[in-house]
Parts: structure tokens; sequence; C-alpha cells
């Protein structure tokens, strides 16, 4: 792997992670939005 | 100030009147400080284990994972006949409570030292290369840090259902200084012209101090029936 | 019943993003390439802005830790649980960014360097964190203990860099920064931070909602709220 792949992969890694876990949380609160209104009277 | 000591002392006093009648914990305890070593010994393969440093480490990581058992079993004794509640009704600081753990644990894990040590430089021929002294004091500060970490944990998660192993994971990530600083300072001990690095020393010092106070502080809020 | 908080602001998202792309155009293409350590030290600009908010995170679980064993509100630990959360997440990031570093710098991805063991026993400290905390199912005890751990875990951050820098420093480093580095690192703070801030927001309120969820189910007498599976609740 060269010095440019290298970096490649950090930045790929957080991007992933910060941005990943970020989307994960907007679906699950898209789905408690959802039983929420499911739920209501 | 007197009262408090005279305090510690009757409850110090009981838990290991408790412990010498039933002997429970220390057996325990011996037992498998035993088979860390020898498993740990068997597992390096005897050449290794002679040697310094591997000794050294060998028998610290028998001593800690004593001493977890340690205090899970302290802390259990209050658990029969609500010993707890007895304990909490009376005009006891809970400060006082948390040094007479810290005492009790630290007496067993003190004999736990005292009996496993000469069973594995028999076994092995450990050779700790460092003055006897030397390895009693850092091994000594080192304990006090982890009790005192211990301790107050196992106050906090004694009424839990998993109690041993969670205190075990709980323990060893916040107590990793500790053994990161006693190794790096009998390893730098150990090598030929090596002395005790007083740098060493002061951090280890540090921690216990910081732990003591705070798990002192925090046991407070701990102690529940 | 309460109208449902939109989860944030998408406009916030939208910024951080935009800030997240400026700062990968300025690493690409304004940085410089430092002389000695060579492409790699680019991984800097990201690296340290996210070990910077992995202490921050870590000291909101710590006054979140506090702030619930003072007053015994579960919001507390409802923050220190969503911090927690983050903090071990951008721990992890910082270990990943730290051995790919190495391994380009060394040529292997692990090194008992005092910085690369820092990192690792952090990453330890709060992922712990996240995994006592499903173990425990009184929530109550839950709380107090996690509160309990995450005021000592953020206590132990200076002793852990303290016994670490007792051992054998194999690889010194250091950095000389350039105006135009210097630019680029502070750019790279403001999406860092900015993510952080609103992961552990988000991850608050939906804690928190789904915590009063239950506790009303529970009141309401419907049957008994399952308090989230042991580990699917651990993220």
């Amino acid at each position: 792997m060269t010095g440019m792949q290298h970096v490649f992969l950090a930045y790929t890694i957080a991007f992933v992670a910060l941005w990943g876990y970020a989307l994960a949380l907007l679906l699950e609160s898209r789905h408690a939005r959802k039983q929420r209104s499911s739920t209501e009277v | 100030m007197n009262d408090a000591l005279r305090q510690v002392g009757l409850l110090v006093s009981k838990d290991l009147r408790i412990e010498a009648r039933g002997k429970q914990t220390i057996s325990l305890v011996i037992v498998l400080g035993v088979l860390i070593i020898v498993v740990l010994g068997l597992g390096l393969g005897d050449q290794s284990a002679a040697s310094g440093f591997t000794a050294s480490s060998i028998l610290w990581v028998a001593y800690l994972f004593g001493g977890a058992l340690c205090f899970e079993k302290t802390m259990a004794v209050e658990r029969s006949d609500d010993a707890l509640a007895g304990l909490l009704l009376a005009p006891l600081d809970r400060g006082v409570i948390f040094i007479s753990k810290l005492l009790a644990n630290l007496a067993l894990m003190a004999a736990l030292a005292l009996i496993v040590t000469p069973i594995a430089i028999m076994l092995f021929r450990f050779q700790l290369r460092v003055p006897v002294v030397e390895f009693a004091l850092v091994i000594a500060l080192g304990m006090l840090g982890f009790a005192a970490v211990g301790t107050l944990f196992s106050a906090a998660v004694s009424s839990t259902r998993l109690q041993g192993g969670l205190l075990t994971i709980i323990v060893f990530p916040l107590t990793l200084p500790v053994v990161i600083m006693t190794t790096q300072i009998l390893r730098r001990r150990q090598e030929v012209g090596g002395t005790l690095d007083p740098q060493g020393l002061l951090s280890l010092a540090l921690f216990d101090v910081v732990f003591l106070i705070a798990s002192w502080l925090i046991f407070e809020f701990v102690l529940e029936p | 019943m309460r109208k449902h908080k939109r989860s944030f602001t998408p406009i916030f998202w939208i910024i951080t993003f935009i800030l997240y792309g400026v700062g990968l155009w300025m690493t690409a293409f304004y940085a410089p390439v430092e002389s000695t350590m060579g492409i790699v030290q680019k991984i800097f600009y990201v690296h340290l802005p996210v070990a910077i908010s992995t202490f921050l995170a870590a000291l909101v679980v710590f006054i979140a830790s506090l702030g619930y064993l003072l007053q015994r509100k579960m919001w507390w630990d409802d923050l220190a649980a969503a911090a927690g959360k983050v903090t071990a997440l951008y721990c992890s990031v910082v270990l990943l960014t730290g051995m790919t570093w190495a391994h380009s710098a060394w040529g292997t991805w692990w090194t008992w360097s005092p910085r690369l063991t820092f990192s690792l026993v952090l990453w330890l400290l709060y992922v712990v964190y996240l995994i006592i905390r499903p173990a425990i199912d009184s929530p109550q005890r839950r709380a107090l203990v996690s509160a309990v751990y995450g005021l000592a875990a953020f206590l132990d951050v200076p002793l852990v860099y303290m016994s670490t820098k007792l051992m054998p420093d194999i690889h010194p480093e250091s950095i000389a920064l350039e105006p135009a580095m210097q630019r680029t690192l502070l750019v790279w703070f403001a999406p860092v931070l900015m993510t952080m801030g609103g992961l552990i927001t988000v991850r608050y309120r939906l804690t928190r909602a789904s915590r009063v969820k239950d506790e009303e189910r529970t009141q309401h007498d419907i049957a008994p709220a399952i308090a989230g599976a042991p580990l699917g609740g651990a993220l």
C-alpha cells in the first residue's frame, strides 16, 4: 500500500464511522416517529 | 478521628475473623492464584518462566485476578442475613465502611501474595532479579490503587445479577495504568544497572492517591441495600 | 400525545457535511505535503480533531455521570449513555486512523508505542462502558454503576497518559505546522466537533424518548416493556 492509499483508507474509516452512525440514528428516529404516529389516537 | 479508627478496626477485624473461621475466600483465591501461575508457567514453557521479567509478570497477573475475586467475596459477605442493611443502619460514616473493606481486601491480597510467591519460586525456579523489598514495594503500591478501584465497584455491582464477571470487566480497564506502571518500573529495575524509577513510583503513587480519594468519596453514593 | 420533535435540524447536518467536504478539499489540494513524513502526515488533519472530540465526549460522560450521581434524574443517565457511545465511536476512529498511519510509517499495524497504547486503553475504557450497561437489568442500578464508571474512566485518562509516558518511546514524532497546514487543521475541527455534538444530541433524544415511552407503557399496565435486547441495545 502506498502512502496515498493509507491516507485514503484513514479518511474513509473516519467518514464511514461518523456518517454511518449519523445515518443509523436518522433511520432509528424515522422508525421511532412512525411507531409514535401509529400508536397515536 | 479516634472513633473512626476504632470503627475501622472493628469492621476489619470482624471481616477477617469471619474469614478466618470459614477460610472460604482465601482458599478460593489462593487456588486461583496457583492455577494462574501453573497455567502461565506451563504455557510459557519452563525456560522463559525462570527469567526475571516474565516471573514478576506472571506473579502480578496471579495477584490481580486473585484480588478481583477477593473484592467480590468481601462484599458478598454482607449479602447474607441482611448484614448490609445492619451495617448501613449503624451510625457509621460510609467512608469508614469503604476503608474497612479496602483494608480487608488488602489483607487478603497480601496473604495471597505471601503464600503464592514462594510456591511459584519453588515450582518454576522463578528469579525475580529485583530485591524482594523493592518488588514488594512496587507491588504494594500497585495493589493499593487496584484495591481502591475494586472495593468501590464491588459495592456498586454487588446487587446485580452478574457480579463476578461484571466486576472483572469493569476493574481491569480502569487499572491498566497500574499494570503498565508497575511493569515498567520493575522492568527498568531488572535491567543491568537499573534503578527504581522515581518518576514511575511517583506516577503510581499519584494513581493511588487519586483513586483512593475518589473511591472514598463516591462510595457514599454507591451503597444501597 | 406530545408532538414528536424532528430528529435534528437538517440544516445543521447539511452545514456539517459541507464543512466536511471543505476539509477534504483542503486536505487534498490546499495543505502541502510534509517534508519528512510524506503524504501520510495528512491523516493528522482528521486524526487530531477526532482525538480531541473523543476527549470532549468523555468529558460529557463525566459531567452527566456526576449529574446523575448527585441528582438521580434519569435524563442524566440518558445523556451519559449517548455521550458514551459517541466516545467509543470516536475513539475507534482515533485508533484505526492511528494504526493506518503506523502501518504506513513503520510497516506494522500495531506496536506498543505510548501513543497507540494510550489510544487502546482509552478505547477499552469506553467500550467496556458500552458493554456493562446492557448487562444490568435494573435501570436505576444500571445508571448508578454507569455513573460511577463514567467518573472513574475520565479520572483515569490523565493517569493512563502518565503511565504510557513510562513506556519506551520507540518512535518519537513531532510535527511542525506551516500556516496552510494550521488552517487545514483548524477547518477540520468544525465538522468533527459539530458531528460529535449532533450525534450526542440525537442519540440522547432517541434514548430519552424511548425510555419515557417505556415508562409510560409500564404505568398504563400494558405488558411490561422489555428493556431492550441485551447487546442490540449497546449501539
